[in-house]
């Protein structure tokens, strides 16, 4: 709304008319401004001129695969003063939270931070417009609820929402096929509700001695009647297996990775939940295949996506990112399986 | 170093517990007696002022010949680890002592800190033996929870079935129960464990033989989910719908007349062609509710298959304080494992045991209104076979 009254006010007929002739509306009658603007009220409310100003700084200061693939620029701008500090911390933290995607949480941390980043870019009206220099569309998503821009411009990120939409959509229509009985309330709330932020969350251990793996770790999404499950993947058990023996001291004894894989694997917490698979509780087994071999498929990704955040991190913002990042990657491998360990160690001591 | 020193002294004492009587042949139950009389004697606080001390079973919940063939199966598993746990005098513990340490800790429900106080070691000690245990035994025992697959096997179990009221190739009873935890209620993540009756809560279903032996189990999932949600989501049910279980002999009721086999719950399952549940209404008329009443002596066994294991393993009995919700379904499942064991040893604890149904109480009855066609077809059927209805 804020954005169709801005627009009346300041926008020139050229706008309007090159507006109009994008969207194949005639260009001189201005009756149906209104009615126009009513299904897209979340539109561009810069002047052009300006807009044409800052899509040349684009590549330079924002957009963030540019800059990892010319890290010289970074030199020459710290010469300068305040504002170009101001471009380098910007493009730190463009590299920073543009990390791909893979699980639900780090979408909606991906999104947090770019939510942040574009509220520091909002105080400089150059990347701002940056977000708006796309399609209409996409603008349109930029400025929706008055929050200062979600950083559409960023390609992983809108990757990154439209695979998001696919994955809730797909078991969404295999809830409704498998439904039956009782579940039939759930299947439809499941592919009409698609957002999982508003479901309540909990990581569930599951034994089933009737089931191929009768031990196994699911995420349960739960809304009022409504349910979903996915299940994690499970490949770091031997692995959080052997952390846990040398915890103890206990060398590999001899048949140890036998004993391991006869053991149903329960796996560790980290980064478990990129490579889980989405289902319903009515579904059958068929799809609990799908998600095995879905989340083995996605295992690599999520690897990689690790390593490369660690490094980001872990970089100080004047150094170019390309450096010394194979140093990195060896880093940040103990890093993680620290936190592993930690976390499994802490579990050993609760209390059984 | 103290691990060093420690293991040297783990193997002398491992050497004196099962040492001598293996290579002399000796049965290890001799064994478990003199470790039983130093044991016993180390007891302290109120466990050795009770009085059933003297009695092994009372502090065990187990016999002698049971908890003997417990500590063989983890014994490997258990004495693997390189540095022992030991107790606050020093001493390494046997496989007996924690095997003995494990199975109190289950069986009483008692604090960690009793525990250690009793048996001389400090709770953390407890806590890790406990849960070394429950791993060794969810590897090494689950042979003694699977579906009955040979056909000698199958035929007993339906012919007892039939024995208690009548209900022809009938393979299992299937039941479930809460496990009542204390979590944080300002907590909101702990919503999805808030059960209909407001506790926080874990479902176990169990599908159990006539001996009350559990024959499948599905553990883990929040106390708000139902029963029939519980049921749709497990591996069984999956098998039961393509046909890969209970898919074995119909029997003829009459010419023409066919039941196939089924398992029997109450009215929080839906009616489905292999799992048959009651008559549900009031007015019923006399074949139906005899058909009921029969169908509830049947699968009664489910209830005090669970009422028992809840009353011997006492940790999944009252109300857990805050457990780890991961560890807490491999906790069940173990315990039905011992129960299993104590059924196959057929130890004589179990005859001692009072024969109760309640093991949910307070929970009330589900009502699951799905039913099928055909299994309202089939169980007309077995109501008309029943009241001797059904013609020859």
């Amino acid at each position: 709304m804020l954005c169709s009254i801005s627009t009346n006010n300041k926008s020139g007929s050229t706008w309007l008319d090159r507006l109009r002739t994008s969207k194949g509306f005639p260009v001189q009658t201005d009756v149906d401004l209104d009615h126009f603007l009513n299904p897209n009220p979340n539109l561009p409310n810069s002047p052009p001129q300006q807009q044409e100003e800052q899509e040349e700084d684009i590549p330079s200061a924002c957009n963030p695969v540019n800059i990892e693939k010319s890290p010289k620029s970074l030199p020459e701008m710290t010469t300068k003063k305040s504002d170009d500090w101001f471009e380098i911390m910007s493009s730190v933290l463009s590299e920073l939270f543009n990390m791909g995607d893979a699980s639900d949480i780090a979408r909606i941390h991906a999104l947090e931070q770019g939510r942040k980043r574009s509220f520091r870019k909002q105080s400089n009206p150059k990347i701002c417009l940056l977000s708006s220099s796309g399609s209409v569309g996409e603008s349109c998503l930029v400025v929706a609820g008055g929050v200062p821009a979600l950083s559409p411009s960023s390609a992983d990120n809108s990757i990154a929402e439209a695979k998001r939409s696919d994955d809730r959509l797909v078991p969404g229509k295999q809830g409704v096929a498998d439904s039956a009985g009782p579940e039939e309330e759930i299947s439809q709330a499941v592919a009409v509700d698609l957002d999982l932020s508003a479901f309540s969350r909990a990581e569930v251990t599951i034994i089933d001695t009737s089931a191929p793996v009768w031990k196994s770790e699911k995420l349960i999404f739960r809304k009022g009647s409504v349910w979903k499950i996915r299940d994690k993947k499970q490949s770091h058990t031997s692995r959080r297996k052997r952390k846990v023996d040398q915890l103890d001291g206990r060398p590999a004894a001899p048949g140890g990775e036998e004993k391991q894989q006869k053991r149903s694997p329960l796996p560790s917490k980290a980064g478990k939940e990129a490579a889980c698979d989405e289902r319903l509780i009515s579904s059958n087994g068929g799809s609990t295949h799908n998600g095995k071999g879905k989340a083995s498929k996605e295992a690599p990704d999520n690897l990689s996506q690790i390593l490369e955040r660690r490094p980001q991190f872990s970089r100080s913002p004047r150094k170019p990112a390309t450096k010394d990042s194979s140093v990195f990657l060896i880093q940040c491998i103990p890093t993680t399986r620290k936190n592993d360990t930690s976390s499994s160690k802490n579990r050993l001591k609760d209390k059984p | 170093m103290g691990p060093v020193r420690g293991s040297k002294r783990k193997r002398k004492l491992e050497k004196k517990v099962f040492g001598d009587g293996e290579s002399t042949g000796v049965t290890s139950e001799q064994g478990s007696a003199d470790w039983w009389d130093d044991f016993s004697r180390r007891i302290t606080g109120p466990l050795s002022l009770s009085n059933g001390l003297d009695k092994f079973e009372s502090v065990f919940k187990v016999s002698r010949k049971t908890f003997n063939y417990i500590c063989s199966l983890v014994k490997d598993d258990l004495m693997a680890k390189s540095s022992p746990f030991m107790s606050t005098n020093g001493k390494a513990l046997s496989v007996y002592d924690q095997v003995a340490v494990a199975l109190r800790r289950l069986s009483s429900g008692e604090s960690l800190v009793n525990i250690g106080e009793s048996f001389g070691m400090n709770q953390s000690t407890v806590a890790h033996v406990t849960w070394r245990f429950v791993e060794a035994m969810e590897e090494r025992g689950i042979h003694h929870l699977r579906w009955p697959s040979t056909e000698t096997e199958m035929k007993e179990i339906k012919s007892k079935f039939e024995r208690i009221r009548g209900l022809p190739n009938c393979r299992g009873a299937i039941d479930t129960t809460h496990i009542m935890m204390c979590l944080p209620s300002v907590d909101p993540s702990n919503n999805i464990w808030f059960d209909r009756e407001r506790n926080h809560s874990m479902i176990l279903q169990a599908i159990v033989d006539p001996d009350m032996r559990f024959r499948d189990i599905v553990t883990g999932w929040p106390g708000s989910m139902n029963d029939s949600s519980v049921l749709r989501s497990s591996g069984f049910f999956k098998l039961c719908e393509k046909g890969e279980r209970l898919n074995g002999q119909k029997i003829v009721l009459s010419e023409g007349s066919e039941v196939r086999e089924y398992i029997v719950g109450d009215s929080g399952f839906p009616l489905l062609p292999w799992l048959i549940t009651p008559y549900q209404g009031k007015d019923l008329s006399a074949s139906k509710s005899e058909f009921n009443k029969r169908h509830f002596a049947t699968r009664m066994v489910a209830q005090r298959a669970l009422a028992r294991l809840k009353e011997m393993w006492k940790i999944i009995q009252g109300v857990m304080w805050r457990p780890d919700k991961h560890k807490l379904p491999r906790i069940i499942l173990v315990c039905c494992l011992l129960h299993n064991i104590i059924i196959d040893l057929e130890d004589e604890v179990q005859d001692e045991m009072p024969l109760s149904h309640q093991h949910d109480s307070g929970y009330r009855q589900q009502m699951c209104g799905t039913v099928d066609k055909k299994a309202f077809i089939l169980r007309d059927k077995l109501s008309r076979y029943l009241s001797g209805r059904l013609p020859p």
